[in-house]
């Protein structure tokens, strides 16, 4: 049977060249408009080298520090304090890292040089919750960290920039006029990696701006804590570890209080969550609230054209139909007939679509993302975007294909053979 | 003519609904969008207040204690503000350079900002108490000079200020708001910290507004010279300056990186050492840049509707046409000329898009009422209404003429005796 009608569409594809060509470009455009919003959602979401285990990782990107006369409010980042007592601690994760992120002109010893990098002070939890390539060395060691020597791990572009090669261990580079040994050599990371991203990376111990930081009693510093789950099911109890760790850090009743609202998974984050003026987290309602209008127009405007093809082709098959219904064809059986017609057309755009919204990513990733972001093959083809795209292609179909054919399905058998 | 087509549509109107219905959602969208586009362009191209050519920011970092050259505690003999005023002397001396300031929080494009409360000593503070506080422009009496920011007469505001304590330059929004268009602002005293410090208008200076998408607001300027400039040099660190230098001619990046590499230690006082220079330009970038995304967001929504109405067209006007092959040939049997098949169906085809109007009247209407239009940054003008509606029928239009152009070709090529062979 539906073969039968595979060969029917076909055969009607090929008789009216023109409408098909329209309908199937513009279902493509519709999907492909539909799946480059999918596709931003989808490359917050899904992991990638170097952030590949997103879906296990925990985000701490703010925390409060309030005065215990509540006079003095804050809305920051953590200090290495608290890095220390609260962070370091949890025995459930895997991995744990506090990142700081800073700009810093990186120099050679003989040659002053005045370009920015990005640079992130962090430890050696970092390179065991992100999956880094290395090109060459390796990360900083722990013996690095504790004794605070400087050393940093730079990206493979700024090592070729710089030393011409991307085998600089064991040189120097002069950050603030400080000397540090590159002990390794990375790939660089995307943008879109946005808590791995940076040039440069060092122990945060070798700077003294980020060692033993005593802004609002202690608390306030410029930390944010990313974490390495086992599995998903631990995130709870990582959570009740925070808290417990927290409220032990209060005990001891310092100046200021420390607290630790939000704890972010990927998705959290995803889904617009952020810890910026005490942090807000939000879930699938507010993001499809914000959503899902545009989707719905993305939607709309096409189906209201394919709406008006269908019917027209329909139409034209009136005899036809009457003369199946006068043979004891169901309702039902007729209207899934023009549905599943009708499918192939939107089947057959919604193909074009996917390659279209990924040609339209890259060409328009400098207002989507930003400029610089790499959009790499990794990230694009995960299974979100199939389902997402013969979602919403079946949803089209629905929408545009659905009214005609319940129309032509409750036509009296007299009238349609008529030809009314 | 129109009576017939009035009829023809009518008589069409099972396959006229759709494309009728997608032409009126996205003459509605279409206009919301172009009316956005409108008020962006108006705002946009009004006049700034300051000018930022060939500014650069020079950013400022205080040496490592392993960084040679460190001036330990013990050696230290200096302050924070003398170190700065000295490092403006050092860079204000090169000859390429043409002006020196520096600011808190104040440069055009920067991250940050202040507000305080002031209220007039002699003036409207019922004005004042309802807007509580106004952002205020640390800035040093430089920055009149290098920003080129003139009173409202068109006179420099630098010379006003120069060398005076404790006076404050205030924007006309200001001056309004505590003054009610009186003319000798200059000279009155405001409150600020708590009432209990006043400092003196010493200037009024153009509207000035914080980038080309914002309205002009109240705000006002506070000169650093003197213990004011000490002070707030003292508490905000001289390395968080925001450290603006003029340069006489245009630099690229590279151009500025020599530059500064040959003014080797001049760079540096004491522990206070540049390490970086960014032009105003590109923190401008940073900021507008989500402007110019959501700018090209909304083109791309905008060429998605008018394809789809290309398409739209296209298709309901084909089929049709397939539909009515008989009837064409008969007029063409009759002897109707080509041309003026034609242009019977173009006027289909924009009859269907004005009878959209109405509706869409209703629609703007209704937003108006709702307020759902910007009247805050620009006024609803019947200017306004007549070009985003101009704008909005004739891109619509041309999309029209182009999709209904390609099945008329077809049709009118047909011989009368093929087309009479449907009849």
């Amino acid at each position: 049977m539906f073969k039968q009608y595979f060969k029917q569409a076909l055969q009607m594809l090929k008789e009216n060249r023109l409408t098909s060509v329209i309908s199937i470009l513009g279902t493509a455009l519709s999907i492909s408009m539909i799946l480059v919003v999918v596709l931003q959602f989808q490359i917050n979401l899904v992991g990638f080298r170097p952030e590949s285990n997103r879906d296990r990782m925990l985000y701490i990107l703010g925390i409060r520090a309030d005065s215990r006369d509540d006079k003095n409010r804050n809305s920051t980042n953590m200090s290495d304090g608290v890095v220390k007592e609260c962070l370091y601690p949890l025995q459930t994760p895997e991995a744990v890292t506090a990142i700081a992120r800073n700009n810093a002109i990186v120099s050679l010893p003989d040659r002053q040089l005045f370009r920015e990098y990005v640079i992130k002070y962090t430890d050696p939890g970092f390179w065991k919750v992100f999956d880094f390539r290395f090109v060459s060395g390796k990360p900083f060691t722990d013996a690095d960290f504790s004794s605070g020597l400087p050393r940093v791990v730079i990206a493979n572009t700024l090592a070729r920039e710089l030393f011409g090669s991307e085998d600089p261990i064991g040189k120097d580079v002069l950050i603030g006029y400080v000397p540090h040994t590159v002990t390794g050599v990375v790939e660089d990371p995307t943008r879109a990696a946005y808590s791995a991203y940076a040039d440069v990376w060092a122990p945060y111990t070798s700077n003294a701006n980020y060692v033993n930081g005593m802004s609002c009693g202690g608390v306030c510093g410029s930390f944010q804590g990313i974490i390495l789950a086992r599995s998903t099911s631990d995130f709870e109890s990582i959570r009740t570890e925070i808290k417990q760790a927290v409220s032990r850090y209060n005990a001891a009743g310092r100046e200021f209080v420390l607290g630790m609202n939000f704890v972010f998974s990927r998705l959290d984050l995803a889904l617009g969550s952020n810890d910026m003026n005490g942090g807000i987290r939000k879930g699938w309602k507010e993001y499809l609230t914000k959503t899902a209008p545009l989707l719905l127009f993305l939607l709309l405007v096409p189906t209201l054209n394919l709406t008006g093809v269908v019917q027209s082709s329909v139409q034209k098959r009136r005899s036809e139909m009457g003369l199946r219904k006068a043979f004891g064809a169901t309702k039902g059986r007729l209207l899934v007939q023009v549905l599943c017609e009708n499918l192939i057309i939107t089947l057959i755009g919604g193909l074009i679509g996917i390659v279209l919204s990924v040609v339209m990513l890259q060409l328009g990733k400098s207002f989507l993302l930003t400029k610089e972001t790499a959009v790499t093959f990794e990230m694009l083809f995960k299974p979100v975007l199939f389902a997402a795209a013969l979602f919403f292609t079946l949803l089209l179909n629905l929408l545009s294909a659905g009214l005609p054919a319940i129309r032509i399905a409750r036509e009296q058998i007299v009238d349609a053979l008529n030809n009314k | 003519m129109i009576k017939h087509i009035l009829k023809i549509m009518w008589n069409q109107r099972r396959s006229n609904g759709w494309i009728f219905a997608e032409l009126l959602v996205v003459a509605a969208v279409l206009w919301m969008m172009i009316d956005a586009f409108w008020v962006d362009y108006r705002t946009y191209h009004a006049p700034l207040g300051f000018d930022i050519e060939n500014v650069w920011r020079f950013k400022l970092s205080n040496l490592d204690v392993k960084a040679p050259g460190y001036v330990p505690d013990s050696l230290y003999h200096s302050s924070d503000p003398e170190d700065l005023t000295q490092l403006m002397t050092q860079i204000r001396q090169n000859p390429e350079v043409d002006d020196v300031c520096v600011t808190y929080y104040s440069c055009p494009y920067s991250n940050g900002n202040s507000w305080r409360e002031v209220k007039p000593v002699d003036g409207d503070t019922i004005y004042a108490a309802h807007m509580e506080a106004f952002q205020m422009r640390n800035v040093t009496p430089e920055y009149f000079r290098l920003f080129r920011i003139r009173t409202i007469d068109g006179e420099s505001v630098y010379d006003k200020v120069a060398g005076r304590h404790n006076v404050i330059v205030v924007t006309p929004e200001m001056a309004e708001g505590f003054y009610h268009g009186t003319s000798n602002v200059v000279g009155r005293r405001v409150y600020h910290s708590n009432n209990e410090l006043s400092s003196e208008i010493a200037a009024v200076s153009t509207s000035i507004r914080t980038s080309e998408y914002d309205r002009p607001e109240a705000s006002y300027f506070q000169c650093m010279e003197g213990e004011t400039y000490n002070s707030t040099v003292s508490d905000f660190g001289a390395s968080n300056a925001e450290f603006c230098v003029r340069m006489k001619r245009p630099y690229t990046q590279n151009e500025m990186n020599l530059f500064l590499d040959g003014m080797g230690e001049r760079l540096k006082v004491n522990n206070l050492y540049v390490y970086g220079v960014t032009p105003i330009s590109s923190f401008r970038e940073q900021q507008l840049g989500w402007k110019a995304r959501m700018a090209k967001n909304r083109i791309s929504l905008m060429s998605f509707m008018l394809i789809n109405v290309f398409f739209g067209i296209i298709g309901t006007f084909w089929l049709r046409m397939q539909n009515r092959k008989g009837e064409i040939g008969l007029r063409m049997a009759l002897g109707a000329h080509r041309i003026t098949l034609e242009r019977y169906m173009y006027a289909e085809g924009l009859c269907l898009l004005a009878l959209t109007l109405p509706w869409l009247f209703f629609f703007a209407f209704n937003m108006v009422y709702m307020d759902q239009l910007d009247s805050y940054r620009q006024p609803l003008t019947f200017v306004r209404f007549l070009a985003t509606f101009g704008f909005t029928y004739l891109l619509m239009g041309a999309m029209i003429c182009i999709g209904v152009w390609f099945p008329v070709r077809k049709a009118v090529r047909l011989a009368p005796a093929e087309a009479l062979h449907y009849e």
